[in-house]
């Protein structure tokens, strides 16, 4: 019927439905220019059963790792939520690194 | 005579009816409506205006109803319940009845979605209405003329006399019910229905088997949809993305072989395939019209309604019959 | 369920920005279950504010709390007085959690901090799907539990439109056809003749359309008017 009035002539094969991507999030970030000397921040959320076993093992060899990244270590990562990184980021941290 | 439309007349008269499809420009300018007007005339027995197809904004149907009747071309004005409630689908009717019109083909209309599916922008936002349904709405045009009520059971005093119709999907799933679906339309009062285009005959056949096992045929004329093909690309466009029309192989390798045979010339092969649909569209016609229980073929000719005089003349349904008293 | 969806925190921002003191105020029950607007959402969208307003130099305290229900009085009101110690309170509570807040907290204003969507259901995980519409008048028994009001894109109400296309809907093909599935219903619990009766124009006053809508539930009242007279 009517439906097709159009639709031959008009619309693109496969052109189908609502269209409109969701609009893409803006990052609550400015974008800024990064000072020659500048360190990073980091912190670390390590679970306990490998990745601070690991961190652990290496402080007995000690072997030595950079002193601008701090760890917490978790039960399991699957603990870590949103807001914890969050948190961190609202306290200055710059950078945050899981591993479990 | 429920309505005295033409079209009415032709149906009475038993010989297979034709109805064919203007579609409004979208613009203020009757200009466009008067030309196709001037096209079809003679070569139906009335014409469906469409009312804002795929929901774009465009003259509306009735205005162009009018303007097509002063020019001599029996309108069908549509009806979609998209745009309108009740209140102003009835006001609309009667003010449609009071300025001439006939015919009125019942619809759901397509969703306001489908303005922005091409390459305008349309009004993909617009609120819908859907008050009432297709069924609802044959049911209230039946009830103001017959009984010369409006749907909350007021009186009219003068009821609108409309040759009522609606629309019918054969191939549209779920392919059982549609035989009920469209008992449904003809027991709220559906006196005409004109199906979506048809390209698959056998599907068609088995499916009017089920309509007249059911009985519709004989309360309600069914006019089989016969949609001209221009390319190859339409036919396979058709087939694969309208929903409830599906394109048999052998057609679309006939319009294939149809452009293939012209050669690189772009033009040529235009023709070859115009030509070709032309061909197809009349074996539709004749192979529909064979059909025990269709009475009729809406031959849509989109935005080609100079093709519908060869048509009608290589299927021999030209001259239109006409009645001295009309 | 009400299901929501949080908004793009742009705009909760733009909101925000000029207020010193901002309450976001979780709910606990359906949004927190889609992950929108709960007292866990509730505190990362106040993180989210804080790190904003540290970047664009807004001094601004932003605290979160987050309490049960917002569409009953017995749940937030123990702590209205706190509440009202902001200058804005953004719910993330449906719209009725906004609504309600809002009529009871005197000159605070109470910003939304979700869009409310739809009643749904949790077909699997982070999947909500609109079942309902809420039309006061309700006739899954005729449809096979399949609701064509909310389910068909047009609400019909005596099948299935052209538009049906391998079983879905004309508008996307990630939309099911709401009629599809009530026939194909029907004729498994083998009822599809109940869907050879022509269903007449409906009466929408009791939809949206009749206005705002009320439940009064007179023994209720009258039990309650009771306990006040007792207790006076």
């Amino acid at each position: 019927m009517d439906k097709l009035a159009e639709s031959a002539e008009q619309r693109s094969p496969g052109s189908h439905g609502l269209a409109g991507a969701e609009s893409e999030r803006s990052s609550i970030e400015k974008p800024r220019e990064i000072p020659q000397d500048w360190e990073p921040n980091i912190l670390a959320f390590a679970c306990h059963y490998c990745a601070f076993a690991a961190a652990d093992l290496a402080g007995v060899m000690r072997l030595s790792y950079p002193p601008n990244v701090k760890v917490v270590r978790l039960p399991c990562t699957g603990k870590l939520d949103y807001i914890h990184v969050l948190r961190a980021f609202e306290r200055g941290v710059d950078g945050v690194f899981a591993a479990g | 005579m429920k309505s005295g439309s033409n079209l009415e007349r032709v149906i009475a008269s038993g010989k297979p009816a034709v109805t064919a499809e203007l579609g409004p420009p979208m613009s203020a300018d009757p200009q466009e409506v008067i030309h196709k007007a001037k096209l079809l005339k003679g070569y139906c027995d009335a014409a469906n205006i469409t009312d804002c197809q795929t929901a774009v904004v465009r003259i509306s149907s009735i205005a162009a109803a009018v303007l097509a009747l002063r020019e001599g071309l029996e309108p069908v004005m549509q009806m979609t319940c998209r745009d309108r409630n009740r209140i102003a689908m009835q006001a609309d009717l009667l003010g449609a009845a009071a300025l001439g019109l006939r015919n009125c083909l019942c619809i759901a209309g397509d969703h306001q979605s489908f303005s922005a599916a091409g390459k305008l922008k349309g009004h993909p936002g617009a609120k819908n209405v859907y008050d009432v349904d297709s069924i609802q709405l044959v049911g209230i045009l039946k009830k103001m003329r017959d009984e010369g009520l409006q749907e909350g059971g007021d009186k009219l005093e003068v009821a609108p006399k409309f040759f009522i119709g609606a629309a019918f999907t054969p191939g549209g799933e779920p392919m059982d019910y549609r035989p009920y679906r469209l008992k449904k339309k003809v027991d709220a009062g559906a006196d005409f229905i004109q199906t979506q285009g048809i390209y698959d005959v056998e599907m068609f056949k088995s499916q009017m088997e089920k309509v007249r096992n059911l009985g519709i045929h004989e309360k309600t004329a069914i006019l089989g949809g016969i949609i001209v093909p221009k390319s190859a690309m339409m036919l396979r466009y058709m087939d694969s993305s309208v929903a409830g029309v599906s394109v048999p192989k052998p057609l679309i390798d006939r319009m294939m072989k149809a452009k293939n045979d012209a050669g690189t010339d772009k033009k040529k092969a235009k023709e070859a395939q115009e030509e070709e649909g032309i061909k197809i569209a009349v074996e539709l016609i004749q192979q529909v019209l064979e059909i025990p229980g269709v009475k009729g073929v809406h031959v849509q000719a989109i935005e080609w309604e100079s093709a519908m005089p060869v048509i009608l003349k290589a299927a021999g349904l030209y001259p239109r019959p006409t009645f001295p008293d009309a | 369920m009400i299901v929501g969806k949080q908004k793009p925190f742009e705009e909760i921002w733009n909101m925000v920005k000029d207020f010193k003191k901002v309450l976001v105020y979780g709910c606990n029950t359906c949004v927190a279950i889609c992950h929108a607007g709960g007292g866990k959402e509730a505190e990362i969208i106040a993180s989210m504010i804080r790190i904003k307003a540290a970047e664009e130099g807004v001094p601004m305290e932003v605290k979160h709390a987050g309490i049960e229900r917002h569409c009953e009085p017995e749940y937030f009101e123990p702590l209205m007085e706190e509440v009202k110690t902001y200058d804005l309170v953004l719910s993330t509570a449906c719209g009725v959690g906004v609504n309600f807040l809002s009529e009871r907290i005197g000159n605070i204003p109470v910003y939304p901090g979700i869009n409310t969507e739809f009643f749904g259901a949790v077909p699997q995980a982070g999947v909500f799907t609109e079942l309902c519409a809420g039309c006061g008048n309700c006739i899954l028994h005729l449809t096979g539990g399949i609701c064509p009001i909310a389910r068909c894109s047009k609400s019909l109400m005596n099948g299935p439109c052209g538009g049906t296309n391998k079983g879905k809907c004309e508008i996307s093909q990630e939309v099911d056809c709401g009629w599809y599935l009530i026939v194909e219903r029907m004729k498994q619990l083998g009822t599809v003749d109940k869907l050879y009766a022509i269903q007449q124009p409906r009466n929408w006053s009791t939809a949206r359309d009749g206005g705002p809508r009320r439940v009064v539930l007179a023994h209720i009242q009258d039990l309650e008017e009771e306990e006040a007279k007792k207790e006076s």
